[in-house]
């Protein structure tokens, strides 16, 4: 078996006594069995003693009479007196100042727009704060935690240009600049922005991007300007930018931006009317309705001899979502007069087209779609949306691929996608298994291009292990759907032996009992069962049983379960919280350590933004989850100051879990983190043992400590 | 470098504060090497640091109306010696290369028995970026606790462990290779 050898960290700090006796034994106990690591902790301690008899000479006589001369004249230096006050410049403008205004270049050193969402500690600045398109930025971050010792760090973007779509797959992500550390322990570094930029986000990471300050996950934004006012694209990109990152709340902040800076711009109202809806539900459809239709008159009133055509097709549609009828059909017919080749009207052709009479062919409703396509242009997404289904549900497969290419010529990112949908029918199985092949190849050469934002490269190459075994699943699913059942056992087989996917177990178990491998089979619904979150055990031992004996049944738990808690603690860190972590508890309302909420039993630390909204679901089903599990404990830490509305909703959301705010910034310190949502999993004497989890992974490892460190033997 | 008793020295500091100069020759002589240390480990020159020592001695006098005799003299007088050389360090910005190059030039009155290990560990040294080759000197030369070094340098006890532990593994590394 596997020797299990303290981290280095973990030798340097029993070389200097620092931990308690219970932190310490243990790594006493492996000392006394691992040569290897006493050498290393004789290196470490060498060091010192080696520093300390290091001759560095003496100075020479004539300091000595220097020193007689000026003590003679009385001009005695001053020496400091106590430890240097570590200044830092002030250059926190006030909020309301924050709000609108900015110094630019002249000064000494500039002031930086503030962001308008900040995080509690850590700020990055540009200056210019209202650039144009193109222009050259400059970057002042300043840096707490773990990020606060580096040399160098690395900035990195995402850049939106007018006309992006929502989805974050389609937009450029890149690293724009290496900040370098100054004397004022700021990082400062500058990058120009594309010509064609209108919104961009940024992180900030440190040189091997394994820790990141995305503020919260929506990144520090900043937006292009013209005359003062950011550009309408600039703010509606920035909407987009945050709806793909599923925060809907911040998404219809950013709307109300949008049609508050430009009020006479359709499209805005139609952005935040559609938001509004999602975020507000049904009971406020009412509301919402009457709002809207007047401001659909309002506007059938302003745009009566407009022929901007972009007003007139979102007035139609404006119209159109809320039901005026009779103002849709107007807005409709003018928006066919004046641009009858307008995507929304191109959109009812195809309509018009896929939705003809059940006569007509397939075929024929492709041909007709082909022709629109030639008469009137190939970048129209509708058209080949709908040829896709048409092609798709017809079952063609000479027509499948042609509409397939289209559909990836314009939205290459959908091919996962496309290529899931397509393995799973017969008629187009052949088309989905080469699609899910080419995906899988370019996934390997795609490098880290479409790294997000918020993800380390850790937590991006753990998102995309798991994305690949699923690939892997549904390639392995149709190669055996076509008869390739051997194929399709070696691709399962490749992906379950290692990392820990529920699916791909139930798949491969379902493989192994068509084949006749039984033992195969229950071996994979043991794995399937000893996961907390798997559900229904009775059911699957049902299964189980009609493959093999109870007695196997029960050695083949004890299997997966060993694997399950092995696997589970290669995960696993040390990080004992070392120093006091200030919180209020916000039940008792008064001031805590947190490490004293922590100990006694095995603990989950939700780290919380509260301006991430939403985290509240999240939140609240991590809370689902755990609660599944006997003696799990679950804490949330606010970040920052919570308004009362946050609380309330997380309240009313369901969670019961205990709320306690981090008053001081102790925790991002302590746990290593920052700008990114964390959860950690601790032990019942408080060591952070897994850090960053992935809550589908939380109950494995809150299971996994229950149970148990694995041995250390060889 | 000889170093007085506890009692010695305190006795020297208290006549130094009342205005008797003739004590500073016998601290001088006593703690002189030590500051000189502090000096070279800081700031990496023989020039700049000499020049520590005799701002820290010239100033002694005065800076002595801060000593409250709970602590040993020489630790105190070190400390002092090491707010001293940061304070210097900030101001020269001192360059590494010139750290190294004068590191090699070491004079000593005898030569050191493992003259090579110690060339290694000094240019392992000067190859350490700055703050965390301060850590390293004030925590396993000074013997100063994270805490105290926190303290002097401003920073968490965290960010301290995290500099001393950085800057071993490249110690460690350099020297290994």
């Amino acid at each position: 078996m596997k020797m299990f050898h303290p981290s280095k960290r973990h030798l340097h700090r029993f070389a200097d006594r620092d931990g308690t006796p219970r932190d310490l034994e243990p790594i006493a106990r492996h000392l006394r069995e691992c040569q290897g690591c006493r050498t290393i902790l004789q290196g470490i301690r060498s060091l010192g003693e080696r520093a300390r008899r290091m001759d560095t000479g003496a100075p020479r006589p004539e300091v000595w009479d220097r020193i007689r001369n000026t003590v003679a004249n009385g001009e005695t230096p001053i020496l400091p007196a106590a430890d240097p006050r570590i200044v830092h410049s002030s250059w926190r403008v006030p909020a309301s100042l924050a709000a609108g205004l900015t110094v630019v270049a002249g000064l000494a050193w500039m002031v930086f727009a503030s962001s308008e969402l900040q995080s509690e500690a850590s700020d990055l600045r540009f200056a210019p704060g209202r650039p144009v398109s193109g222009e050259q930025i400059n970057v002042r971050y300043r840096a707490v935690g773990t990020l606060a010792d580096q040399d160098r760090l690395r900035l990195r973007a995402l850049y939106r240009r007018a006309g992006d779509s929502e989805d974050s797959r389609a937009v450029e992500h890149t690293e724009v600049a290496l900040l370098t550390r100054r004397d004022d322990n700021t990082f400062h570094g500058t990058f120009r922005l594309p010509p064609d930029v209108v919104f961009a986000a940024f992180a900030v990471e440190d040189k091997s991007a394994a820790i990141l300050d995305s503020h919260g996950r929506i990144g520090w934004e900043l937006l292009t300007y013209t005359d003062g006012l950011p550009l309408y694209d600039a703010l509606l990109q920035r909407v987009l930018a945050r709806l793909a990152i599923g925060d809907l709340a911040a998404g219809l902040m950013a709307a109300q931006v949008l049609t508050a800076s430009y009020p006479e711009v359709v499209e805005g109202w139609v952005v935040q009317s559609g938001l509004e809806q999602r975020a507000l539900g049904p009971t406020a459809f009412d509301s919402l309705r009457a709002n809207h239709l007047a401001r659909v008159r309002h506007f059938d009133r302003a745009l009566a001899t407009s022929r901007n055509t972009e007003q007139v097709a979102w007035e139609y549609f404006y119209a159109l979502t809320w039901g005026d009828e009779a103002r849709t059909q107007h807005w409709l017919a003018k928006l066919r007069e004046l641009a009858p080749d307008h995507r929304f009207v191109v959109q009812l052709l195809v309509l018009a087209i896929v939705g003809q009479s059940a006569d007509e062919t397939p075929g024929a409703k492709l041909a007709a779609l082909d022709s629109l396509r030639y008469s009137i242009g190939q970048a129209y997404l509708s058209i080949a949306q709908e040829g896709y289904r048409v092609a798709v549900a017809a079952g063609h497969t000479a027509d499948v691929k042609v509409w397939v290419d289209r559909l990836l010529t314009l939205q290459p990112w959908t091919r996962p996608g496309l290529a899931d949908e397509l393995s799973d029918q017969p008629t187009t199985r052949t088309i989905g298994i080469e699609l899910l092949e080419e995906e899988l190849r370019s996934q390997i050469e795609r490098g880290e291009n479409d790294r997000f934002l918020y993800q380390t490269r850790r937590l991006h190459h753990a998102y995309r292990a798991r994305q690949r075994r699923r690939l892997i699943g549904a390639l392995a699913e149709a190669r055996v759907a076509t008869g390739d059942t051997a194929g399709g056992r070696v691709l399962i087989d490749s992906v379950v032996s290692v990392g820990w996917d529920l699916r791909l177990f139930q798949i491969a178990a379902d493989l192994r009992e068509e084949a006749g491998d039984l033992q195969g089979a229950v071996e994979m619904l043991a794995l399937v069962s000893v996961d907390p979150t798997s559900g229904d055990g009775n059911q699957l031992r049902a299964q189980a049983l009609q493959l093999s004996s109870p007695r196997h049944w029960e050695e083949q738990l004890a299997i997966a379960r060993r694997r399950m808690i092995a696997e589970t603690f290669e995960d696993e860190r040390r990080h004992p919280l070392s120093e006091a972590v200030r919180v209020v508890d916000l039940e008792a309302d008064r001031p805590r350590d947190l490490r004293d909420l922590l100990r006694g039993q095995v603990s989950v630390v939700a780290v919380w933004h509260p301006y991430c909204t939403m985290c509240e679901s999240e939140l609240v089903r991590l809370q689902g989850r755990l609660a599944r599990l006997e003696g799990a404990r679950l804490v949330v830490v606010a970040l920052g100051s919570p308004s009362q509305a946050a609380i309330d909703r997380l309240r009313t959301g369901g969670l019961t879990a205990r709320v306690v705010i981090d008053t001081h910034g102790d925790v991002p310190r302590t746990f290593g983190i920052w700008g990114a949502r964390g959860t950690f999993v601790l032990d019942e004497s408080g060591m952070v043992r897994f850090a960053f989890s992935a809550s589908e992974d939380v109950p494995r490892q809150v299971v996994a400590l229950q149970t148990g460190t694995p041995q250390v033997a060889e | 470098m000889r170093s007085g008793s506890f009692q010695e020295s305190a006795s020297l500091a208290g006549r130094l504060r009342a205005g008797d100069t003739t004590a500073l020759g016998p601290l001088y002589e006593q703690y002189s090497a030590e500051v000189y240390r502090v000096g070279i480990l800081f700031l990496g020159s023989e020039v700049d640091a000499e020049d520590l020592v005799h701002d820290v001695f010239a100033g002694l006098p005065r800076a002595l109306d801060n000593y409250d005799e709970r602590g040993v003299f020489g630790r105190w007088l070190r400390r002092v010696a090491a707010r001293t050389a940061l304070m210097k360090l900030r101001a020269l910005k001192r360059e590494r290369d010139m750290f190294r190059e004068r590191l090699w030039e070491l004079r000593t009155h005898e030569p050191p028995p493992d003259v090579d290990k110690q060339m290694d560990l000094a240019a392992a040294l000067a190859s350490l970026p700055e703050r965390l080759r301060i850590v390293f000197v004030l925590k396993e030369v000074e013997g100063m606790s994270h805490q105290e070094i926190g303290r002097l340098l401003g920073i968490t006890v965290g960010a301290s462990k995290v500099r001393l532990f950085r800057a071993r593994e490249i110690l460690r590394t350099y020297l290994e290779s």
